[in-house]
């Protein structure tokens, strides 16, 4: 009987903080073949454990951690770990990554999954140390910053090198954007920051000194060799990525039209590269970070110069951030993100939610739709970075207008009425990140159809972005072919970084032309199981299929595969994506190619039961009713 | 004359001096004729970020875009330029989430 012999611990952990209990059990093999690891873990299990129409917030939902077979052995940038549950903000599947130590200490101590249940009586959070695991009154670190948490439990558990999760006082407020935060990173999107704070769950604290083995050393060094090479051989990776980061990705949308600006209304006109791009960040960056086994070190450590912001220091920002808290709200004092930064990752905020949320409230203030009555005398005129840092802190604390905001856009729009929900900009709930589709379609068509919303994570289409040929050249600016691109930019980046937990840089600086071949090559090294190229794109299929599902049981059909009303009737009106849209009939286009080639229902967007038989996916069709 | 903005970043923009400015270039000129312009103006500061060592090949991540489409999807280097076009010259950029 075929068994994996390394990567994988072997062990899940369930816990139910309800009543404070927690078993061990055993990782099947079926599910490590099917799924890999990470999000396939993460979503399989929420689909087979949660039930269609739970509430986000209660005690039925659960919020599943899980690295990938690869994560704490030596197989370079496979650093990351998923974070699983259903979403408050979307109800849709809530999944994203995070990087740093923590995923790779979390393996250390045991265990591939973690399943956290129910809902603890007071203020608690998990501690984890080879294998033992307690309940720890979180009463010191309630309403603690993040940074302080993490502190605070180290000092009291008297060792300086656990690794810890937690969240801020967004998530124990319950904001539908709070993230969790590990060291200075996040698990970021989809308000699962919020799914903590409802299970009165503060943290988890890891340490472990266990190794993780490799089923054949031989197999490995050649793998890991090839890999390293592959990315030594990158013409963008070492000399120019690990220098200057994601900040460089300003500079680059900028030039193409699509940074976009002033809540996606200025897009093209407000061009904030010299003021928030790379070279400002220069004289600001006094050191790097590297993740566990990364030998780049891709993220900058800026220190703010000026103002009120001077000496506050920040891991980042990255891209996204410098778009949503630089251009999305008119802000290009880089100071002023930085600090902004920082106090998003403090309170456990999410960036981008965060300043997209903002940008929405300019936009209504600058209408006079918000008034200064009803901010509270902020005045929200777009580019006030400071009235921008104020509202964070009040949406974090759920005060004043930061009430009415602290949930995202949607629910905001909701709240205030008047016709604002069109200008609300999100997908299925969840806040746009920083590339403005219009410029870039088929970027544009797996926003419309990932299956957490609005997320570059899940389908990036880096052929348009960077235009790296891979599989094929595209032209950004036209819709055909996209239905077919975007199904393998999902399928293939969920297959060799969300399920196997790796840095998914890696796909676009240097591994895209081997991507399978290099996930199938360490399956076979680290875990012993057998996989071709083929067979791993299928694994990302078969995610990209049962998440589908889990959303086609929420009640999410075609009709949520779309765009703000402003993406599909507004071209853009300078810059160098000028004219250009995604009209209501260009996405009926994409889509029809899309469904066609996924092998779904072209009137509801619903996998076929023999797609989903294909898949191994039978038991999904039955629940489903699906013929 | 017609009359082309430039538009480029990053490392090219300091081989460049700036990140975007126009030229003059005859009536009829091709992407390849203003990128010779660019070589003659810039010469050997420039081209090692535009070719191949030894080579007049465009080193393949080079991205080139009329109007912010790629010369490829155009007519390629024979791209006849009009009159007020944009013309990015962008060097490989990568990392994007």
């Amino acid at each position: 009987m075929e068994t994996y012999t390394g990567g994988y611990t072997g062990n899940i952990l369930r816990v139910n903080l309800t009543d404070q209990t927690f078993r061990e059990e055993k990782l099947p093999v079926e599910i490590a073949r099917d799924f890999i690891g990470g999000a396939g873990f993460g979503i399989k299990l929420l689909f087979d454990e949660v039930k269609a129409g739970t509430d986000p917030l209660s005690p039925a939902n659960k919020l599943i951690f899980a690295p990938g077979p690869f994560t704490g052995t030596a197989v370079p940038c496979a650093s990351r770990i998923s974070v699983t549950a259903k979403s408050p903000l979307s109800n849709t599947v809530g999944m994203c990554l995070s990087g740093g130590h923590f995923p790779a200490e979390f393996k250390h101590a045991g265990y591939d999954v973690l399943i956290i249940e129910g809902k603890a009586r007071k203020p608690t959070y998990l501690w984890i140390k080879d294998g033992q695991v307690s309940f720890r009154d979180a009463a010191k670190v309630w309403g603690t910053q993040t940074s302080d948490c993490q502190q605070i439990i180290k000092n009291d558990l008297k060792d300086q090198n656990i690794r810890i999760a937690c969240i801020g006082p967004a998530g124990e407020n319950l904001s539908r954007i709070a993230c969790i935060i590990n060291e200075r990173r996040a698990a970021g999107r989809k308000g699962l920051g919020a799914v903590m704070g409802s299970k009165n769950f503060k943290a988890v604290a890891v340490r472990g000194s266990g190794s993780i083995g490799v089923a054949s050393q031989e197999k490995f060094k050649i793998a890991r060799s090839q890999m390293l090479k592959a990315m030594k051989d990158s013409p963008v990776l070492y000399s120019e990525f690990a220098k200057t980061g994601t900040p460089s990705n300003v500079d680059n949308t900028c030039a193409l039209g699509i940074f976009p600006a002033k809540n996606w209304t200025a897009t093209g006109k407000f061009l904030p590269a010299e003021q928030i791009g790379v070279e400002p960040l220069e004289s600001r960056r006094i050191g790097r970070e590297f993740c566990y086994e990364c030998p780049v070190g891709c993220s900058q450590m800026n220190l703010a110069q000026t103002g009120p912001y001077a000496g506050i220091l920040a891991e980042g920002p990255e891209f996204e951030t410098l778009y949503s808290l630089g251009g999305e709200t008119g802000v290009d004092n880089m100071d002023s993100i930085i600090a902004a930064d920082r106090l998003c990752d403090e309170l456990g905020l999410d960036t981008i939610s965060a300043g997209v949320t903002i940008g929405f409230a300019m936009e209504l203030f600058e209408k006079g739709i918000l008034t200064l009555k009803d901010t509270g005398g902020l005045d929200l005129h777009f580019g006030n970075h400071e009235a921008m840092n104020t509202l964070i802190r009040l949406i974090a604390f759920r005060q004043g207008i930061g009430e009415t905001l602290s949930d995202g856009v949607k629910m905001a729009a909701s709240r205030i009425g008047k016709g604002t929900d069109r200008f609300a900009m999100h997908i299925k709930g969840l806040e746009l990140p920083g590339y403005d589709v219009r410029g870039a379609k088929g970027h544009g068509l797996a926003y419309a159809t990932s299956f957490t919303g609005a997320d570059h994570n899940r389908g990036y289409a880096f052929q348009e972005i960077f235009g790296v040929p891979v599989p094929y050249a595209v032209d950004r600016l036209s819709i055909v072919g996209k239905g077919k691109l975007t199904k393998w930019n999902q399928d293939v980046r969920a297959a060799t970084c969300d399920c196997p937990t790796m840095c998914a840089f890696l796909l676009d600086t240097s591994m895209a032309p081997t991507a399978t071949e290099n996930t199938a090559a360490l399956m076979e090294a680290v875990t012993g199981l057998g996989f071709t190229p083929d067979e791993v794109a299928r694994v990302g299929e078969r995610l990209s299929n049962l998440a589908r599902a889990f959303n086609v049981r929420e009640g999410f059909t075609r009709a949520d595969d779309t765009f703000p009303e402003r993406l599909m009737t507004e071209p853009l009106e300078s810059g160098a994506s000028k004219g250009h849209l995604i009209s209501r009939e260009d996405l009926k286009m994409m889509l029809d190619e899309y469904y066609t080639v996924r092998g779904w229902n072209l009137a509801t967007g619903i996998p076929t039961r023999e797609k989903l038989v294909e898949l191994g996916l039978g038991y999904v069709a039955d629940q489903l009713g699906v013929k | 004359m017609i009359r082309v903005k430039i538009y480029t970043i990053l490392a090219l923009k300091k081989v460049l001096g700036q990140r975007e400015f126009e030229v003059s270039l005859p009536r009829g000129s091709t992407v390849k004729d203003l990128i010779s312009w660019m070589v003659n103006r810039w010469g050997d500061q420039l081209s090692p970020h535009l070719f191949k060592t030894g080579s007049d090949s465009l080193l393949p991540h080079i991205r080139l875009m009329v109007n912010g489409r790629s010369i490829e999807f155009l007519n390629g280097m024979e791209t006849v330029l009009q009159d007020g076009d944009e013309f990015l010259v962008l060097p490989l950029v990568s990392g994007g989430c």
